[in-house]
């Protein structure tokens, strides 16, 4: 124990001093919030834009013979513009969104009272486009059922025999949820901080110390391997908590300091328990990272190599979470139970604000142990190899 | 006292050590000579427990090295080939440690420093950061950490390579004086005058055998010739590798 403590305070003062280090290791872990901060407000900006308050142009030929319906639409948020030519055409090039043609038919019929033909030009393949032409569709509806209301009543009929059923939609998706769409992109980004942010400090403390020859002198000590090892895991262990929860704060202040609401026209909480509750759930998934870390830093041949596997680990451990912000959250144990992929899951549940089992916490805390255990066992079999001295 | 008896180590296809058996003791400077490549650091590696001879015994102070190696370690000092260094610790910093590391404390060990610090003539570096220092800075703060604890065996590998001529007259007068003290010291060299020099006791590898066994005298007789150079060039088949 004694021993462990002496190693684990060497090396801390070894890689405080290490400043170019320590300052790109912090930089990496803020990059992280400060990036997802900056996505949730720029896709924020994009969403406004597609407000109903702004008016949509649309298209239209021969507008003299509709003025009601003309009316109709610029009271409803869109703006008229007279056209000319090759509508179609134009359409097609995308150089307008959507047209309208009217005939002098459609003022003949609509006065009969016949059905008056309204053209509709439209590209549906254009996707940008989908919001404006069903707005406008919709719009055309709404005025259609209108005009029959009006017509029933005045031939003394009742106009709701038209209408033997009303949806009545309720949309349960709650503002917040919309916009955790892209805020599931959370749990990925923080198994990336905490499979890398002790990488550094762990390639330096095995690897840099063969290949500038003090592993050599200070395996002479008479000092279990074990000993000097969980010393080294320790040091890269709490630096990378000290990282994941800097990261996480550095999140939750944005979240509290920058206009989020303003710009995404909506409000959304992240409260400061359930990111603390994520910050604990984080710490033994580092526990695990660190010794994860440690046992494949042990057979690099070199310090190029021991940090090119280690920058592909978060990515190998993250992906299954990518796939989180796509699919129905799992509620299966034993998916739950997945070092890596179960703290994805139940961070994403924290931040959607739905339930956390303390079984499902319990279940996952323990297969983390276990595998931390089994692979800082790995890891010190590793290191008591006669070949951890020679480079190859 | 170090004991060995046939030893043997190959890495691979490589024979590094095939059969090396000498006995070093207390009061005595044995030295290892022989060309590169000879098997020198191997059979040290192998006494300070950090190889595994494939066959053969080593003990130190009538301890197993392969059975009790932490207890082996408790009884020797070694100077490494390389001597590498913490470079962003102090050169005191990277001595303390190891000094902890060996269950020394307090007010003994930073006394112990201080004594060694005048013994190898280090004040005038010994709290700056380690990075940039020369070779001969190095070795002594290397030495001095070997020493620390001081170690009835000491092990030293080449430990005059690559310093100038006062610091070589300056180790050659520590190992004497640490003989003097009684202690068992082994040192390997791959140059004659040197080993011959120094020496109470010689023993000549090469390609990983002990080719020669005894004081300057006895392996003169042995050999029916007038110096030692011959002996050695006898013994060897060739001067490769002994030259200064
Ligand atoms: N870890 C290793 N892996 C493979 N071969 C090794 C290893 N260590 C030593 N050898 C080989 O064993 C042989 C003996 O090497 P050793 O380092 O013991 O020689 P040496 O007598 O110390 O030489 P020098 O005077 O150059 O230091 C050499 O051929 C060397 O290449
Ligand atoms: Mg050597």
């Amino acid at each position: 124990m004694n021993i462990i403590w002496i190693v684990f305070r060497k090396e801390w003062v070894d890689h405080i001093r290490d400043q170019r280090a320590v300052v790109s290791a912090l930089a990496n872990g803020l990059f992280t919030p400060v990036f997802m901060l900056a996505m949730v407000l720029l896709l924020g900006k994009t969403m406004l834009s597609f407000n109903e308050e702004n008016p949509e142009p649309l298209h239209v030929i021969g507008q003299q013979y509709a003025p009601a319906l003309m009316q109709y639409l610029e009271a409803s948020n869109i703006e008229i513009v007279p056209a000319s030519g090759d509508l179609a055409e134009e359409v097609r090039q995308g150089k307008v969104k959507m047209g309208l043609i009217l005939t002098e038919e459609y003022a003949q019929a609509f006065r009969e009272g016949r059905p008056a033909p309204v053209q509709l030009v439209m590209d549906t393949s254009r996707q940008s486009n989908l919001l404006v032409m069903n707005r406008v569709i919709r719009l055309i509806e709404t005025y259609s059922r209108q005009v029959t209301s009006l017509r029933l009543m005045a031939r003394g009929i009742d106009p709701l025999i038209l209408m033997p059923l009303i949806p009545n939609i309720q949309d349960v998706a709650t503002p917040q949820s919309s916009a955790l769409l892209f805020m599931s992109m959370l749990p990925f980004f923080i198994a990336l901080v905490v499979f890398s942010a002790g990488a550094g400090v762990i390639v330096d403390s095995l690897v840099g110390e063969r290949e500038r020859n003090t592993l050599e002198p200070l395996l002479i000590n008479p000092v279990r391997r074990s000993s000097l090892l969980i010393g080294k895991v320790l040091t890269s262990f709490s630096f990378a908590v000290m990282t994941v929860g800097l990261s996480l704060f550095v999140f939750w202040l944005g979240f509290q300091v920058l206009p989020i609401e303003e710009s995404i026209g909506f409000s959304m909480t992240l409260s400061a328990s359930s990111m603390f509750f994520i910050f604990l759930l984080c710490i033994p998934e580092t526990a695990f990272a660190a010794v994860l870390q440690a046992f494949i830093a042990s057979f690099a041949r070199s310090y190029k190599e021991a940090q090119t596997f280690l920058a592909v680990l978060p990515f190998v451990v993250g992906i299954p979470s990518v796939v989180l912000a796509f699919v129905p959250n799992p509620t299966d144990l034993l998916q739950v139970a997945i070092p890596g992929f179960g703290h994805s899951i139940l961070s994403n549940r924290l931040l959607r604000g739905e339930p956390v089992t303390s079984l499902e916490v319990i279940v996952l805390l323990l297969t983390t142990l276990l595998f931390t255990a089994v692979f800082l066992w790995l890891a010190i079999r590793s290191f008591q190899r006669e070949r951890i001295l020679a480079s190859k | 006292m170090i004991q060995t008896e046939h030893l043997k180590k190959s890495f691979g296809k490589v024979q590094a050590v095939q059969d090396v058996s000498f006995t070093a003791q207390d009061g005595q400077i044995t030295g290892l000579l022989g060309p590169n490549g000879a098997g020198k650091t191997t059979t040290l590696r192998i006494i300070y427990t950090l190889l595994k001879p494939d066959s053969g015994t080593v003990t130190v102070d009538g301890i197993d090295a392969v059975r009790q190696p932490l207890e082996v370690l408790r009884h020797l000092g070694a100077l490494t080939e390389a001597h590498g260094l913490y470079v962003r610790l102090t050169a005191r910093e990277n001595i303390r440690y190891f000094g902890r590391l060996r269950g020394m404390e307090g007010e003994a060990l930073e006394n112990r420093i201080e004594e060694l610090c005048k013994l190898l003539d280090m004040q005038e570096f010994i709290d700056r950061r380690t990075e940039g220092f020369s070779n001969g800075q190095r070795v002594k703060v290397s030495i001095a950490r070997a020493l620390l604890h001081n170690p009835q065996n000491i092990l030293l590998d080449e430990p005059t390579n690559g310093l100038d001529v006062m610091a070589t007259r300056a180790m050659r007068t520590l190992i004497r004086r640490l003989r003097d003290e009684g202690k068992c010291v082994v040192f390997s060299s791959h140059i004659m005058q040197e080993v011959s020099l120094l020496c109470d006791r010689l023993v000549v590898i090469a390609h990983g055998q002990v080719v020669l066994n005894g004081t300057k005298e006895e392996i003169r007789q042995q050999m029916g010739t007038e110096n030692l150079e011959d002996a050695f060039v006898a013994a060897i088949g060739s001067a490769e590798g002994l030259e200064e």
